[in-house]
């Protein structure tokens, strides 16, 4: 019997023009997307944004990365930015998407037929919804150093050991982890890379309370936790690969232009309700950020580009992000300078009958030059990948 | 890029670096300009950029213009490319009678015909980009009155000069020689001069009038615009270069037994200034399409080509000032070159407009675009 994967797709997405699939997939979400979720301040939970990722896994529109052999939308590089554009644009919150951006793909990659047909038919119908286990409480920027050890007993490896960092680990139903399965080896040489249900027992999950109060965050650990031999994605002590690979398009999302947007517009709805738009000081400071903005565009759309045509992206990318990401703080600290005594009240405050959110944009910004590769560990490796700078 | 534009900008390189004394050589010389370097730049072809083929130019447009001029700066050559083959070149081709000024045209495409643009007053505040010249009408005769500053090259044979008549502008085409005017020489940081122009009671010949009214605006709105895009490109090939000698000698310099290059500090202080340039050249590579793009709005081209400027004299003024900190000693010394550069992306970044100024022309033209992107945050 052929496993069926997700649902059959009703048109080649890419034998369309750019313009005529763009106008598609915005008319979709402008129509269907419920407009109490756009441009949520804190991540959503499933029992928030389900309904709406389950209506997109009914059309097929789940797993836009995804070859339609797979159940995927199939689209090229240049469709898929499309859709992520939009999807942006619009102010979809993800949901916690590991599954489709990042375990499909590895499983097609490196994983088995019998991996792909077990595992991708359940995250295509949003059944399974994964989160990812890769920081320790000792092994953050220096990931390579990673404790958490799995051990073969007969047909399971048995995990021990700590993650931290995870988001919505408790929202979701799977794990995928790095794990040290050869102790003795050079460090990036013994790690294995491993599918684990969260509801094996001996996992403890502990949610962790961010500086915003929110709850996204998590540890999860792990105590003789058992998992099938069969879950090894990719070659025993060969993880660290499997997990490189996956850095390849997440990198120019990273540094979109769409976070920094949406901190413009907090700013003008801000500096109108403040008054502030026609002093001169601030239309300086306003026109430096906004002209940041429109030049991150523009290179953006560069490298955007290179992945449209096909190009592997080079080591320069890592610029995006590292500008994206502190340009986003840069506008997040005029928002609350602009706010005045409003800067100091949390949640939606009332300023010149708007309500606005002040302090959203600021807390959002901080994780992000953290996450994926902290900015400091990006100027090392432009540093020296792409300036050419010597080693100490 | 298609091979036309490579073909351009390799051409360039090379008579660039095959000229690697140029910008010492014309400062120390103390000469408004370089004749024989200009004869050659004209003989590249490069000053028939912007001109039809109708008048003997290449009929190309801003983006392989750009291209020439960012590689001179590599060089902080001096020469006044963009002054007369974009300006110059620019205005004129907005001529309401384009026929009657096809001679001018070629002679300045082919490097015989010296001739600037002369649009600002002396104001050095917020005013400065109004005209500082009023034409008033005497007996049935136009007579022009006033002053206008930092008009490059000063040793033009002729001017276009901006002209307040009435609540407009016109643009009136002055021979050097024209009685009742009179040229100041003021040194640019770079050791290229401007010109300050002294206008007394000139009257002029209604046959000098190149365009007036609407037309006259949008000619030289369209030449600042042109001129403001090409000189970003000129600043980030000047910055480049900076950067690329700042590179080399993070990574062969040696202190404490190591090069300089190994620590962090000056690693991440390095990438942040390439960062910046990275940003002003696609920057200013967006905005030379957008210039280009016949269906573009004069609004839009404008607030490109200012935002273009802005980013480029910013990341010009950080990358060459940092650049020298990062040297060391060796940096601020004549015979090393890096102050040819600073001093090349000083004269550029002001002329034209500022970071700061531009950064006001772009508020200015970009306001109403913001109306309806208010969201509930």
């Amino acid at each position: 019997m052929t496993v069926q994967f997700g649902v059959p797709q009703e048109r080649d997405w890419n034998a369309l023009d750019d313009d005529a699939f763009r106008a598609i997939v915005r008319a979709e979400f402008e129509e269907n997307y419920p407009q109490s979720l756009r441009f949520p301040p804190r991540r959503l939970f499933w029992r928030e944004n389900g309904g709406w990722f389950r209506r997109m896994a009914a059309k097929g529109w789940i797993a836009p990365n995804w070859p339609t052999q797979y159940g995927g939308m199939g689209l090229s590089p240049a469709k898929l930015l499309i859709f992520l554009e939009e999807q942006e644009r619009w102010g979809i919150a993800r949901f916690q998407d590991h599954g489709i951006v990042m375990v499909g793909p590895v499983l097609m990659r490196y994983g088995t037929e019998e991996q792909r047909e077990r595992f991708l038919p359940r995250i295509l119908a949003c059944e399974d919804r994964w989160c990812q286990g890769y920081s320790e409480p000792n092994s953050g920027s220096d990931l390579a150093s990673l404790r958490t050890e799995a051990r073969l007993d007969g047909d399971e490896f048995v995990i021990n050991g700590q993650k931290i960092w995870t988001t919505l680990s408790f929202d979701v139903t799977h794990i995928f982890v790095l794990v040290r399965t050869d102790a003795d080896a050079p460090k990036q040489k013994g790690i294995s890379f491993l599918l684990v249900d969260l509801a094996s027992p001996g996992i403890r999950i502990r949610p962790i309370k961010d500086i915003a109060g929110h709850e996204e965050l998590s540890e999860v650990f792990f105590d003789d936790v058992r998992t099938p031999a069969a879950n090894l994605v990719g070659p025993l002590n060969g993880g660290w690969s499997v997990a490189k690979s996956l850095l390849g398009f997440e990198r120019i999302m990273l540094g979109s232009p769409k976070m920094p947007e949406y901190g413009l517009q907090v700013l003008r709805s801000v500096a109108a309700a403040a008054g502030t738009l026609d002093d001169p000081l601030f239309v300086d400071k306003m026109a430096a950020l906004d002209l940041d903005v429109a030049h991150l565009s523009d290179i953006y759309h560069h490298f955007a580009g290179q992945v449209a045509r096909g190009e592997e992206l080079g080591p320069d990318v890592s610029l995006l992000k590292i500008f994206s990401t502190e340009l986003f703080q840069r506008i997040a600290d005029l928002i609350i300078e602009t706010a005045g005594p409003a800067g100091g009240l949390g949640g939606d405050v009332t300023i010149d009958r708007r309500f606005i959110n002040i302090l959203a944009p600021f807390f959002k910004a901080r994780p992000a030059s953290i996450y994926g590769g902290s900015n400091e560990i990006q100027r090392n490796i432009l540093a020296k990948q792409v300036l050419e700078l010597p080693t100490s | 890029m298609d091979e036309t534009l490579v073909m351009l900008r390799d051409t360039a390189a090379a008579f660039v670096r095959a000229r690697p004394d140029h910008a010492r050589q014309f400062r120390d010389a103390n000469r408004a300009t370089d004749p024989q370097a200009w004869r050659q730049i004209a003989e590249q072809g490069w000053l028939a950029i912007m001109v039809p083929e109708a008048a003997g130019g290449l009929g190309l447009g801003v983006t392989p213009a750009a291209l020439v001029a960012e590689e001179l700066g590599r060089g902080a050559f001096p020469d006044p490319y963009v002054a007369v083959g974009i300006l110059a070149v620019q205005a004129l081709l907005g001529a309401e009678d384009p026929d009657l000024w096809q001679d001018r045209l070629a002679a300045i495409a082919q490097g015989e015909l010296l001739a600037a643009v002369a649009w600002q007053n002396s104001a050095v505040g917020s005013s400065w980009d109004m005209p500082g010249i009023r034409g008033r009408e005497v007996d049935g005769q136009t007579v022009l009155e006033g002053e206008s500053r930092f008009v490059v090259p000063s040793a033009a044979d002729a001017f276009i000069v901006s002209v307040q008549e009435g609540e407009g502008i016109s643009l009136y085409w002055l021979d050097r020689a024209t009685a009742g005017l009179t040229l100041r020489m003021e040194l640019a940081a770079d050791g290229t001069s401007y010109a300050w122009m002294i206008v007394d009671n000139v009257i002029v010949d209604p046959a000098r009038r190149i365009a007036t009214g609407a037309a006259a605006r949008e000619a030289l709105d369209r030449a600042i615009n042109a001129a403001l895009v090409v000189t970003s490109a000129e600043l980030v090939g000047a910055m480049s270069q900076a950067l690329v000698m700042t590179l080399e000698y993070l990574r062969t310099r040696k202190q404490f037994g190591v090069a300089i290059g190994s620590f962090q500090a000056l690693q991440h202080k390095a990438v942040d200034l390439w960062i910046q340039w990275r940003l002003a050249e696609a920057a200013v590579g967006a905005a030379a399409r957008v210039l280009d793009d016949p269906a573009a709005s004069l609004a839009r081209q404008s607030a490109v080509a200012s935002g273009a400027k802005a980013r480029a004299a910013q990341a010009a003024h950080l990358i060459c000032s940092q650049a020298i900190q990062l040297h060391g000693a060796i940096g601020y010394a004549d015979e090393y070159g890096l102050g040819l550069f600073l001093n090349r992306t000083l004269a550029l970044s002001a002329w034209l407009g500022n970071a700061s100024a531009h950064r006001r022309r772009y508020s200015q033209l970009t306001r109403g675009d913001h109306d309806s992107t208010e969201i509930a945050a």
